[in-house]
């Protein structure tokens, strides 16, 4: 019965006039730079957080949430109709359902992507409201020694299942750590590596690294290749309906897909990227004709387009139940979070029912909005591609510089942006994965209290995160995953399915 | 660089080297403390040893396998886009959101060029117009229009 009464709740706060028109504005955000390559909704969403200053909590978080998932399906449209991913958590989508526009089957992969995510979002919808009042209730039996291993599988979980040298992203890891340590040290007071900068004090600037390293740094990147082909398959995008045989074939992969993404949503360190990739591979390694794949398979849309709405939406779950944010989208909405007063944690669900409960209910009235948005109105989304890259990157780089100065009204969190936005392309060159720099740099300074209050309780004993069974069982899983990942058999099979 | 096979695995390497060193520099002036009483120090020295370590392993690795070249630096569009992005940063206080915006647009368009220097200011003059618009007028941002230099 409480179920029934925090949905009451929930719908209450999700269908106020106000909490509707944020959440439409946020999946109309959504989509639009889901379709636009080049602007991800961790810009977007940096961008617009001074903005959620005056808005109230829960009409913030309702509005940054529809922006992260309404991406998921504004990047499919893009991918599938022109093979660019508007999205990263796209690019798979891209390899069948490309192939599928070609084949004229166009409008079939675009329904199947929409219905594949919107029955992702329902289902991942209810696992937040089931599952998250628990883990919030257990979560408060954490202590210090468990938040720490909790953090440390977090941060391993984002790089096992990220591509590229495992050594370079767990350097990239402790990279982020000692960025996210800059600041006044709360414990004794001392300002450390600001090298005397006043503005330093209170750290480096989330939301300027971010958007120095997948902002500034992707222009160069895309600026430095040449424009790609764009051959835009709208013609195809008639017979939108599925017929009863497409909609039996793609039941399977998408409520398979549908798993992968809730479950790796929830590991901290996971969210849409890493579910669509392992949904496309699991798929492949089912099927009894993996052959083809590639070749316009429609389950290599189904099972990837709902892994990475699921995931997309679980993600919220460590950072509402934990207050450990698990990638950096989320991390920049806990920011928006803490602007506004409120701790992301166990706390949450107890103290602000409405803004848990509206955000689960919303996260379900947006993925219907988002099935309207999309597919009677692809035309409207494909039409923005026409807009020349030379007209995108100048304004993306004004919103990057305007987003940036007025969060703090700093001109050094503008260097910031600029230096890292050098950073983040030399990283790219290097073949270095800046998401694991970013979670590392949100979680410094959490790791670092927690070690120190669980050595101070253990009076200086390292194996209080060995001996609490607890701790052990996280710490124990960071390092199988990691010896997994080491193992020459496993890494190539990681490689390929990561690759492919 | 004869020896060097993987110059991306070694130039990585150099790098979170130089990172480390340069914390583990600064942290000498922080107390270390003991596990038990962690000083400020502790924290960053324990990560900066680890990631001198790997930094290690990196340059190690760059010296066997098969060869993996880098690809050259895209030079043209990183110094106009981060040169414009410094610019910006100087001209915002002093003069203004407007001059501001128009001078990086203006200078960023020509990283490649598609666009000549008069179209780059037209398209600034727009992105200023706009961004005027929305993010002074529609939803009152504290930024300046124009700055100290024109005496606001």
């Amino acid at each position: 019965m409480e179920f029934l009464t925090n949905l009451e709740i929930g719908f209450a706060a999700a269908f106020s006039p106000w909490n509707l028109l944020y959440c439409f504005i946020g999946c109309l955000l959504g989509t639009l730079i889901g379709v636009l390559p080049g602007l991800g909704p961790a810009a977007t969403i940096a961008m617009l957080l001074p903005i959620t200053y005056t808005l109230d909590p829960t009409a913030s978080l309702i509005m940054l949430a529809g922006i992260y998932y309404g991406a998921q399906y504004g990047g499919s449209t893009t991918a599938i109709l022109v093979n660019l991913p508007g999205e990263a958590s796209s690019i798979v989508t891209a390899l069948d359902g490309h192939e599928l526009a070609k084949q004229g089957r166009g409008g079939l992969a675009l329904s199947t992507a929409a219905l594949g995510s919107f029955t992702a979002g329902c289902i991942a919808t209810v696992v937040i409201a089931l599952f998250a009042p628990l883990l919030a209730e257990a979560a408060l039996e954490f202590g210090a020694a468990e938040y720490f291993s909790l953090m440390v599988l977090g941060l391993v979980a984002s790089v096992v299942l990220a591509r590229g040298s495992l050594v370079k992203a767990l350097g990239m890891i402790i990279l982020g750590l000692l960025i996210g340590i800059v600041g006044t040290d709360g414990y004794s007071g001392i300002d450390r590596f600001t090298f005397g900068q006043l503005e330093l004090v209170d750290g480096v600037s989330l939301v300027a690294v971010a958007m120095g390293m997948f902002g500034l740094g992707e222009i160069i990147e895309n600026l430095s290749r040449k424009d790609p082909e764009r051959a835009v398959f709208s013609a195809s995008v008639r017979n939108m309906l599925p017929s009863f045989a497409d909609l039996r074939a793609i039941a399977a992969p998408v409520l398979r897909g549908t798993t992968m993404g809730t479950v790796l949503g929830i590991l901290p360190g996971g969210g849409a990227l890493i579910s669509s990739f392992a949904a496309y591979a699991l798929e492949k390694k089912l099927s009894k004709h993996p052959e083809r794949f590639g070749r316009g398979a429609i389950e290599g849309v189904a099972a990837p387009e709902s892994a990475n709405n699921a995931g997309a939406q679980t993600a919220f779950i460590p950072m509402l139940t934990l207050g450990i944010p698990s990638n950096v989208i989320i991390a920049l909405m806990a920011g928006a979070l803490i602007l506004q007063g409120i701790q992301p944690g166990p706390g949450i669900i107890r103290d602000q029912p409405d803004l848990f409960w509206g955000l689960v209910v919303s996260m379900w009235v947006g993925n219907l909005m988002l099935v309207i948005l999309n597919l009677p109105l692809v035309g409207i989304w494909v039409r923005l591609l026409t807009i020349p890259y030379q007209f995108l990157f100048p304004a993306i780089m004004v919103f990057c510089g305007i987003g940036v100065y007025t969060l703090a009204g700093s001109t050094m969190d503008l260097h910031v942006l600029v230096l890292f936005g050098l950073v983040g392309y030399v990283f790219r060159k290097l073949e270095c994965e800046p998401a694991p720099m970013l979670l590392g740099m949100v979680l410094g300074p959490m790791m670092e209290e927690y070690l120190r209050r669980s050595l101070l309780l253990s009076r200086g004993d390292l194996t209080v995160f060995v001996t609490r069974p607890l701790s052990a069982s996280l710490l124990a899983i960071a390092v199988i995953a990691i010896i997994a990942v080491a193992l020459p058999y496993v890494r190539r099979r990681r490689d390929e399915a990561l690759e492919e | 660089m004869g020896a060097i096979k993987k110059p991306k695995d070694f130039l990585t390497g150099l790098l979170f080297a130089a990172v480390a060193i340069v914390v583990i520099t600064v942290a000498q002036d922080y107390k270390f403390g003991t596990p038990r009483q962690m000083g400020p120090g502790f924290f960053p020295i324990v990560l900066a040893v680890i990631l001198l370590a790997f930094a290690a392993i990196l340059v190690a690795r760059s010296l066997f396998g098969e060869r993996d070249p880098l690809d050259g630096f895209a030079v043209r569009p990183a110094v106009y886009i981060l040169g414009s992005g410094l610019l910006f940063n100087l001209l915002l206080r002093p003069a203004g959101l407007i001059v501001a915006v128009v001078a990086m647009v203006a200078i960023a368009s020509q990283a490649r060029r598609a666009l000549n220097l008069a179209g780059g200011l037209l398209v600034g003059a727009m992105l200023a117009a706009g961004s005027a618009i929305l993010f002074v007028y529609l939803l009152g941002q504290n930024l300046p229009l124009l700055g100290t230099w024109f005496g606001a």
